[in-house]
């Protein structure tokens, strides 16, 4: 009984003032609730309710008012039955009627103009999307020499959109969810169809329906909700900012997930290799590719170890560096008054917070800081005696070397891993570095991303994947999609390229 | 859950711990070791005199050390310790009790055995160099006329610091240049000696030019017999024993043509040098074939040849006449003076006949007079540089000749 009579207050109601007092009582002191009052026909009265700001204010006066108020003037003459006649007269594509308030305020909420009509029990919800988004611009944070200029923005639709662009099939499937109880983030979960395996989609959809949250206002919320290991400093999720870099991973059966409010897609699952390309590793000829993936591989060793390794080289193990090579170092370390371990965190310590604080200023004092941290750390600090100058090219090396690394997250991970290692260093010399390098490969091997192991290729073994790994095989002969999403529909290259050129050199 | 806790907290408390052992740790810092760049084996009065040269990084001007206004032992990169005692582990025991730095053997770069201590026998004194890994087994052996400290004690402003001097030059000595290791080896093989380049001090002008300053120059080779001195080969002999040995690195050969004019010389460099050794066992007797083959090119031509026409023939005749003369009598003075298998002779008979070998082995030195080598030579000359005759051929002398 209790129920039903919930269910009749969760009713529009047949009376339009009883309807304006609800809206008015919920949308309290919410003073971006515009209410429109309109006259439908000489007997029927409306009421237009939207939220400012969200919707196209154009719209609404170009496709919603204007054809009614000029409706009532040519059309005298109606029925009591106006419905009918407010779908036809109402230019606008998405529409949709409703009878219970829970509808009606979402629909408010989610950029829609609800029309309340006198003697109606239905409400008729068009949608206005609108609002000022920022347009499509260069990414950010991932810059090629060559290739799109595009990134995402921060609009649920356009990005999707910017993908549709790319994969013209009816196969790009896009699931959407709301999420968050009090922001109802529109989130999409993008797939191809019959590429992407079936278990990795069921599994997506079911942890994003899993979240319960009241808020999501970045992708990096769902990122931590449904990653496997939360304990794990690697990322288990590689995000993009670059539509063909989402593209590229759909492709390759991987899954996507938009978020509305935020330019950066998740994509799910991940390797580590994954994780170490460039989408330009793929616009350039190979010979490039491999130079420089190998050259992204060594640096990605360098910033994890050189700074260790420069400790438990001068501290333990001086017989390990040529004789000129360990007197030069001892000649610049001779009034250090720190051991190594101490200078070599000062330095890391000092470089991290200048980079964290090259990105928190404003663009115009960005400058400041960095001639700061170049003359006061690095050139003050060798002269005054306080650190050597190796420990300024290590730590300088380091921190370039972890720049090489195409992803943030990588990057930070790798920053971060840095400071146990060289602690360990200190502590056991070369030894150490050899317990945290097992360390780290173990935790690695272990590690999984949506059930995909975080190594795959290299551990467990993959011939057709190294392909992809440490070279990149020239297009053509990459024939197969990576084995991690894509179990059943492996192969994307149809017939093998005619090799040289005499045989179609054309005359 | 709660036993991945307790783990992961049992990791970290592992891992703090060894942070509190202070005074078990390896750790050294850089400023905290004296790297010993040369160190010099003496025997005086029948105890071991090692004299070690140290560097001192704070006056090498490293760019750090600008600011710590560390140099203060003048201009001098380095600091002579010396002391004795029975064996050089032992001297290099007390030398570390004069220093503040804890003493490091793993930049060495050269070893200097003195006369003495080598006529004596380096055996014992040189374990040390060969059991402790600290020891660079790479470090190169150097021999001195006269005692080895005064080696290290040249100005050598040449180089950062007279061990660099001497490295360089005992690197240049040989194609293999003698190291710890391959001085242990030869120790350790049956039937074979040593012979390590000797340097000696000189100056870097004559007197009367000016005042010059010390350096360090190569002056021939020592002969070992066993693990003793047994004699030196001058620095004129030195080239002719080294090609023997096929160790030579570019020699140079000057050879006088014609016995009418001594001054009538070609000078020519050797490269490419191939030599081979064939053991004969004939009847109890053992002979050796030593062939050498090399590429030669002309460096100086002050002999009346016409080497355009003659194609250089008589040049590279001569040539090998004088090689095999000269290298014969290296040879012969080796093997009957010092008793002493520098050439490799015993590992050449040895892989041919090992039956033979191991019954004479123990006699083998006794046995060396009794060796015959036969040495030919076969030089062929190729190039005669940018010219062809010797300028000092004139025209007309041609014509009238």
């Amino acid at each position: 009984m209790k129920t039903k009579e919930r269910k009749e207050e969760n009713k529009i109601s047949r009376d339009l003032a009883e309807n304006v007092k609800q809206v008015k009582s919920v949308f309290q002191d919410c003073s971006d609730v515009v209410y429109r009052e309109i006259q439908l026909t000489e007997e029927i009265r409306g009421l237009l309710v939207y939220i400012e700001g969200i919707i196209k204010v154009e719209d609404v006066q170009q496709h919603i008012l204007r054809p009614l108020i000029e409706g009532l003037d040519q059309q005298k003459e109606v029925g009591q039955d106006i419905y009918p006649l407010s779908f036809t007269r109402v230019s606008l594509s998405q529409a949709q009627a409703t009878t219970d308030w829970p509808t009606v305020i979402n629909g408010v909420l989610t950029a829609n103009v609800a029309i309340f009509m006198e003697g109606m029990e239905e409400v008729l919800l068009f949608s206005v999307k609108g609002g000022s988004r920022r347009s499509v611009q260069e990414p950010q944070t991932e810059a090629v020499i060559r290739g799109p200029r595009e990134g995402f923005t921060e609009s649920l639709r356009i990005n999707t959109a910017l993908v549709r662009f790319k994969i013209k099939t009816e196969k790009l499937k896009l699931i959407d969810m709301v999420i968050g109880k009090m922001t109802k983030t529109d989130v999409a979960m993008a797939y191809i169809d019959g590429v992407a395996e079936e278990k990795l989609i069921n599994d997506v959809k079911d942890r994003l329906e899993s979240i319960d949250i009241d808020g999501i206002l970045e992708s990096g919320y769902i990122e931590e909700w449904i990653e496997d290991n939360p304990s794990s400093p690697f990322p288990q999720m590689q995000y993009s900012e670059r539509p063909d870099s989402v593209a590229a991973q759909l492709l390759e059966g991987r899954i996507a997930i938009f978020v509305d409010g935020t330019p950066f897609v998740l994509i799910a699952p991940v390797t580590l290799w994954q994780l170490l390309q460039a989408s330009e590793d793929y616009y350039e000829r190979f010979f490039i590719s491999n130079m420089i993936r190998w050259i992204r591989i060594f640096f990605l060793f360098l910033a994890l170890f050189l700074p260790s390794l420069y400790i438990a080289v001068t501290t333990f193990h001086q017989d390990m560096l040529p004789s000129t090579l360990i007197l030069s170092i001892a000649a610049s370390r001779e009034a250090i008054p720190f051991p190594a371990l101490v200078e070599a965190f000062i330095m890391e310590i000092s470089f991290e917070a200048l980079r964290e604080a090259g990105i928190r200023l404003p663009k115009t004092v960005g400058q400041a800081v960095s001639i700061l941290g170049a003359l006061v750390i690095g050139q003050a600090a060798v002269q005054a005696g306080i650190v050597s100058a190796p420990m300024v090219i290590v730590v300088s090396l380091t921190g370039i070397a972890s720049f090489t690394i195409p992803r943030f997250s990588l990057a930070v991970t790798v920053r971060m891993l840095r400071f146990p290692i060289m602690l360990l260093a200190s502590a056991f010399g070369l030894f150490g570095i050899v317990i945290g390098a097992i360390w780290i490969v173990v935790h690695l091997t272990q590690l999984k991303s949506f059930g995909v192991p975080y190594m795959n290729g290299v551990a467990p073994y993959d011939a057709t994947d190294m392909k992809d790994i440490f070279s990149r095989v020239p297009m053509w002969k990459m024939n197969k999609r990576p084995s991690d999403a894509t179990r059943g529909n492996v192969r994307r290259i149809g017939k093998t390229r005619p090799m040289g050129s005499d045989s179609n050199e054309g005359w | 859950m709660q036993a991945k806790l307790i783990q992961a907290r049992a990791l970290g408390v592992v891992l703090l711990l060894p942070l509190l052992l202070t005074g078990c740790w390896d750790r050294i810092e850089v400023n905290d070791v004296a790297f010993v760049l040369a160190s010099a084996t003496d025997m005086e009065q029948g105890e071991i005199r090692s004299t070690a040269q140290i560097a001192l990084p704070s006056s090498l001007g490293g760019a750090g050390s600008q600011g710590g206004g560390g140099g203060t032992s003048g201009s001098k990169t380095y600091l002579m310790v010396s002391q004795t005692a029975p064996s050089p582990y032992q001297a290099n025991k007390q030398i570390q009790a004069k220093l503040s730095r804890i003493i490091n053997f793993s930049h060495r770069r050269v070893t200097i055995i003195g006369e003495e201590f080598a006529r004596s026998g380096i055996g014992e004194g040189i374990d040390v160099l060969g059991r402790f890994p600290q020891n660079r087994l790479t470090t190169y052996v150097v021999l001195s006329r006269g005692p080895g400290y005064k080696l290290l004690d040249v100005e050598a402003p040449i180089e950062q610091s007279p061990s660099e001097m001497i490295r360089e030059l005992a690197k240049s000595a040989m194609q293999d240049p003698v190291s710890i290791q391959s001085m242990t080896n030869t120790l350790l093989t049956e039937g074979i000696d040593l012979a390590i380049p000797v340097m000696s001090t000189t100056e870097s002008v004559p007197e009367k030019v000016g005042n010059g300053q010390s350096l360090v120059k190569l002056d021939g080779l020592g002969i070992f017999h066993d693990d003793k001195l047994s004699g030196y080969l001058t620095a004129e002999q030195t080239p002719m024993a080294l090609i023997a040995m096929g160790q030579a690195l570019n020699p140079k050969l000057t050879i006088v043509m014609g016995d009418h004019h001594p001054q009538e010389s070609a000078s020519i460099v050797l490269n490419e040098i191939r030599r081979k050794l064939r053991p004969h066992l004939e009847e109890g007797e053992i002979s050796f074939d030593l062939e050498v083959k090399a590429n030669g090119l002309i460096l100086e031509n002050v002999t009346r040849q016409e080497l355009q026409y003659t194609m250089m023939m008589p040049l590279e005749k001569h040539a090998n006449e004088y090689l095999a003369k000269e290298m014969q009598a290296i040879i012969n003075e080796t093997l009957h003076k010092h008793r002493s298998d520098i050439f490799g002779l015993s590992t050449a008979f040895k892989n041919k006949y090992p039956a033979a070998w191991k019954k004479i082995k123990h006699r083998w030195h006794d046995k060396l007079p009794e060796v015959k080598v036969r040495v030919r030579a076969n030089i062929h000359l190729e190039n005669s540089g940018e010219l062809m005759n010797s300028l000092g051929i004139r025209e007309e002398y041609l014509n009238h000749d």
